[in-house]
């Protein structure tokens, strides 16, 4: 039985439904906020302020936290702006690797792996982040799928 | 660090010689520094992890709503 129906048609089901997703979504929004101020020292200390900053959220073992789930908050987040400008400007893009799910494939167990892009993405940096998805296949033994690149300004993939 | 962030840097200094450890290249700077360049720095990228099973938190907080009869047993 899924959580939906547990609490379908209970006046307080939206309540609930918040409360159960902010528990999911509080350690992926604290997790990137972290990360886009290490980005961003690290930027300032080594002197590398055209860098991209890229945020790799690894799931190892969260089952119930599923890809596309996962993948919202970083999706908000991103575009979140204060003062016209963008909140989180340092993570230009964000990678989602699971080991917790996979996919079958003629067989073959395929690791779901995607890029969310805020604005724009180079052709050399999408080389680049594929090579780090080989270093993860290879690392974690599990082939990952064919990268699914999702650009923030305009919603397409 | 933990096992798989010391175990992951140890396949990247060794497989993937255009990406560094971040910590092998800021000597003894105390910064919160992201985990690795990519691509001759042209990328700073940080990893984050999630390890904990959030299962039985969910259960949990159901099946307390249940006990206060909030919601049905499940």
């Amino acid at each position: 039985m899924t959580i939906g129906q547990v609490l379908n048609n209970y006046p307080r089901a939206e309540a609930i439904k918040d409360k159960i997703l902010s528990k999911l979504y509080a350690p992926i929004e604290e997790a990137f906020e972290s990360a886009n101020r290490q980005i961003r020292e690290t930027k300032r200390f080594f002197n590398l302020p055209s860098a991209r900053g890229l945020v790799v959220f690894v799931n190892r073992d969260d089952t119930i936290l599923e890809p596309k789930t996962a993948l919202k908050i970083p999706q908000f987040l991103m575009q979140k702006k204060r003062n016209q400008e963008y909140r989180f400007k340092q993570s230009d893009y964000v990678t989602y690797v699971s080991h917790a799910h996979y996919f079958e494939f003629c067989k073959d167990k395929i690791m779901p792996f995607c890029i969310l892009v805020r604005n724009d993405i180079s052709l050399a940096d999408l080389e680049t982040l594929k090579s780090f998805e080989s270093a993860f296949e290879e690392f974690i033994g599990i082939p990952g799928n064919e990268i699914d690149v999702w650009k923030m300004e305009d919603g397409r993939h | 660090m933990n096992i798989f962030d010391s175990s992951l840097n140890e396949h990247i200094r060794k497989k993937y010689p255009k990406t560094e450890v971040v910590a092998d290249v800021q000597g003894k700077a105390v910064i919160k520094n992201a985990d690795y360049f990519l691509n001759n720095r042209e990328i700073i990228a940080e990893l984050k992890c999630f390890e904990t099973e959030k299962y039985l938190d969910i259960h949990n907080m159901l099946q307390d709503l249940s006990n206060k009869r909030e919601i049905p047993p499940f």
